[in-house]
């Protein structure tokens, strides 16, 4: 079942930024400490107590580790567990230079990204590499400059306990019962400000969702892009792909989980880069090419690039911009009607409301002479005998009276 | 007009001399017809033009390659810099200053005591004129294609007939060898039995947006260039544009309507026929002035249950040009390419003698004047021409109602369909009044 998050919008990574970092990192890879070595010099001993403590400590933080690579906890549960039975039965073998940390949070990685590899599934810009390195904090504890700006924002739009007490949590990492002491408050008024803090942010950030932990044998899969689900935000913690291809025989398939529509006709399908993402994946899909170029207003880190007119126009829509349409505009709308009407004109009574439909703007004082115009051309073929007396009524308008009249002689003439 | 009759009746009977006595050019030398082979002047077909456009320029000009045999000596034009330019080609060619100008084709059909007229004008000017030229009984020569709408078009044939007049329409293609080879060899079965036809029309334009209202540049007459038509303000898009706006024309499909879809059906021998069922659809411009659709595909079923495609070169595998299938091969022909077929050798194929001839004609102009002499019909009469651009209106029809059109040939209605009926004709705009058959 996938499930629907609510999320804050996730941020453009740097990646020039993080390909550094993660070379400073393997330079500075955390050296084996002397309990290190004792530590791993009782695992040759076979002591199994110790192996038990490493097991339990690190178990649960390299599943977690392991789902930011792949999308099913089985799996990442079944990689961990042969990693330490890998660890306790080759540990003879095993010439250990870094820390047993360090040691087995790399194994993990390699291991998943052998998984992927046997899956066929192409990480193609090392997403989940860097995204890893960025969220997951055993390997990167400063979130990305551009969401604390935002979130920092929001906070400053709390009541100041709350904000406080936030920021005491989320930013500085402090425990509940520091807080609690700090601020005088009891441990359970802190949980509440924080789950309201929390809902209030997620406001504030605006509504957003992402869909998490896809299912499927996300088989012969290429990741395109992927988005942090934030825990902030009830998310997985996890970077969920976003965009993917899928090969399936000789068929490619363009997978993206962008563009739900909004249930009170919000931007989401109105966001250029989901415009974009969309129509490129689409032509790809189709011709195995992509020609199209981004545009100018493709989102960046900081910006959102939003283009309002982007939505499904109905005939209603149209009708109500001829209402209004003079010869400075687009006749967009007008062609779009047209378009409708031969779409209704399949069936007798889809022309029949259609016809109505237009009548009405015929009959709106308030509709421009030259919208009319453009109408009664429509109805001077389409039209039944329901239009004349409207029509009719037009003649006796000076500027209208020629189409009118010219409308008028045509519903006649049919034969 | 009894001048002109006499003048006809002189012409008719030298046609005949010629034509009866082979001696005659022996015994009477050239020179006694006219300076330098000319006919007399007295002889010569008197003409004149309407519309000296692009087109009606070309067309003028090749009539003074006959220079011989007529003589030009008025235009019309709405725009008087095109009837000035006119005025000057003609005035050069006669050595004179003579050619008289006009701004409304009523007086000039009134003034000009002329045999024979040149039209080439916007579509939707073709019935109103088309018929006012053939009641004052001159012989036409009017371009393709015959009207803008289907209840124009059928007015012009009957005006033609009604006047006993000699037509030719500027479909000259059927005066091309390759054109009037590739359609004998179809019609006489070399591809055996034809089943499909294939006709590929140029692709249409997108658009322009909708430009700014502007002032009438002078001398052209904005109010009559629109005649018919329903009002509209001058946005700089007149002259040649005004194919690419449904007032007007309906885009590439109804201008090589009477080129290439005319000579599909010379080949199928539907020439004075056409389909019984239409059905397709077009891609229309999504905004701005221009509004004809930029892309089309119709079959349109033919009784004895030949199909035949019209579409827009990109959406066909030849592109450009006519394709008729038969069941034993193919033969396609189109103007800049080789003629060819599924096997050489049926291009090699003799047309016997008691097959199928279709009407020679290895000059356009030239046949319309030996027409002229003769009173016989010419290659491209407005029957034809009729029949060509039917198919394309009819294709229009289908298209923006995108509902199958069934069409009675014979009666020439469609059937069941009142809405789709309301579009064989245009509201004119007043005063101009519908033309009647």
């Amino acid at each position: 079942m996938t499930r629907k998050v609510k999320m804050s919008r996730k941020v453009k990574i740097c990646y020039k930024k993080l390909i550094l970092r993660h070379l400073i990192e393997i330079t500075l890879l955390p050296k084996m400490l002397t309990t290190d070595k004792i530590l791993f010099g009782e695992i040759k001993s076979r002591n199994l107590k110790v192996y038990e403590a490493l097991f339990r400590e690190y178990y649960p933080q390299l599943v977690k580790f392991s789902e930011n690579y792949i999308y099913d906890k089985q799996e990442c549960e079944d990689i961990v567990q042969n990693l330490f039975i890998h660890f306790w039965e080759n540990a003879e073998r095993i010439n250990l230079t870094v820390s047993i940390k360090a040691y087995l949070f790399e194994s993990v990685r390699n291991r998943c990204i052998n998984h992927l590899r046997d899956l066929n599934i192409h990480d193609k810009h090392n997403l989940l590499y860097l995204e890893t390195q960025l969220n997951y904090e055993n390997y990167s504890d400063t979130p990305d400059p551009e969401i604390i700006l935002k979130i920092n924002a929001a906070i400053s739009q709390l009541p100041k306990q709350m904000s406080e007490i936030f920021r005491l949590k989320y930013l500085e990492g402090k425990k509940l019962k520091e807080i609690a002491t700090l601020s005088q408050v009891s441990e359970n008024t802190i949980k509440t400000q924080l789950q309201r803090a929390k809902d209030k942010i997620r406001r504030i950030l605006g509504k957003d969702e992402l869909y998490s932990e896809l299912r499927g044998p996300g088989k012969n899969m290429t990741i395109l892009a992927t988005a942090y689900a934030d825990t902030l935000m009830n998310g997985t913690g996890r970077n969920e792909p976003i965009l993917m291809t899928i090969t399936y025989g000789i068929g490619r398939i363009f997978q993206t989980v962008l563009g739900n529509a909004d249930e009170n006709g919000g931007p989401s399908m109105q966001c250029v880069g989901f415009i974009t993402t969309f129509q490129r994946g689409a032509e790809w899909a189709a011709s195995g090419a992509v020609t199209q170029e981004v545009p100018f207003d493709f989102p960046t880190a900081v910006t959102v690039s939003l283009r309002p007119n982007f939505s499904v126009m109905t005939i209603e829509d149209d009708l109500a911009k001829i209402a209004q349409y003079d010869l400075t505009k687009s006749t967009k709308y007008f062609v779009n009607l047209q378009h409708h009407m031969r779409k209704e004109a399949k069936t007798a009574s889809g022309f029949k409301k259609f016809e109505k439909m237009m009548l009405v703007v015929l009959e709106d004082k308030a509709a421009t002479v030259e919208g009319k115009k453009l109408l009664l051309g429509e109805l001077s073929w389409m039209g039944s005998s329901e239009s004349i007396p409207v029509i009719q009524k037009l003649t006796e308008n000076s500027e209208l009276k020629a189409a009118a009249e010219a409308a008028l002689e045509r519903i006649n003439t049919a034969k | 007009m009894n001048t002109k009759t006499n003048r006809r009746d002189f012409l008719r009977q030298s046609a005949v001399l010629t034509a009866t006595t082979v001696i005659l050019p022996t015994l009477i030398p050239s020179t006694a017809l006219g300076m330098g082979g000319k006919l007399a002047p007295s002889d010569r077909i008197v003409m004149g033009a309407i519309g000296t456009g692009g087109q009606g320029t070309n067309d003028l000009r090749d009539f003074l390659g006959h220079s011989k045999e007529i003589q030009f000596v008025a235009v019309c034009d709405v725009d008087s810099t095109h009837s000035a330019k006119a005025k000057g080609i003609i005035d050069l060619a006669n050595n004179n200053t003579d050619c008289r100008t006009y701004g409304d084709y009523r007086e000039f059909l009134e003034k000009e005591k002329i045999d024979a007229v040149s039209i080439a004008l916007p579509d939707h000017w073709h019935g109103l004129i088309y018929t006012a030229a053939a009641n004052k009984k001159l012989d036409i020569y009017g371009e393709k294609p015959l009207a803008r709408t289907i209840h124009d078009s059928q007015a012009i044939v009957s005006a033609v007939k009604r006047n006993n007049i000699v037509w030719q329409t500027g479909s000259w293609q059927r005066s091309e060898e390759r054109f009037r080879r590739a359609a004998e060899l179809a019609i006489n079965g070399r591809v055996g039995k034809v089943t499909r036809v294939e006709v590929g029309l140029p692709d249409g334009i997108k658009g322009i947006g909708t430009p700014p209202v502007i002032d009438v540049p002078a001398g052209l007459d904005w109010e009559t260039w629109l005649g018919p038509a329903p009002k509209s303000p001058y946005r700089g898009v007149c002259h040649s544009d005004w194919r690419w706006m449904l007032d007007y024309s309906g885009g590439q499909l109804t201008d090589w309507a009477g080129h290439h879809i005319d000579i599909a059906q010379w080949g199928l021998g539907m020439e004075r026929s056409g389909p019984v069922e239409i059905v397709g659809k077009g891609t229309y411009p999504l905004d701005g002035l221009y509004n004809v659709p930029f892309a089309f595909d119709f079959n349109c079923k033919y009784a004895n249950g030949v199909e035949m495609r019209v579409a827009n070169a990109s959406a066909l595998p030849h592109r450009m040009g006519v394709v008729w299938y038969g069941d034993k091969g193919w033969i396609f022909v189109d103007r800049n390419r080789a003629v060819s077929a599924s096997d050489p050798k049926i291009l090699e194929e003799v047309i016997g003698e008691n097959e199928i001839h279709l009407y020679k004609s290895d000059n356009h102009i030239g046949n319309f004047l030996e027409c002229i002499r003769s009173r016989a019909e010419t290659v491209a009469p407005a029957e034809i021409a009729h029949r060509s651009i039917s198919v394309g209106l009819l294709g229009e029809i289908a298209m923006t109602t995108e509902q199958t059109i069934k069409w009675d040939p014979k009666n020439e209605v469609i059937i069941d369909n009142p809405a789709a009926s309301r579009l064989l004709s245009r509201p004119y705009r007043k005063p101009w009044v519908e033309l009647t058959r």
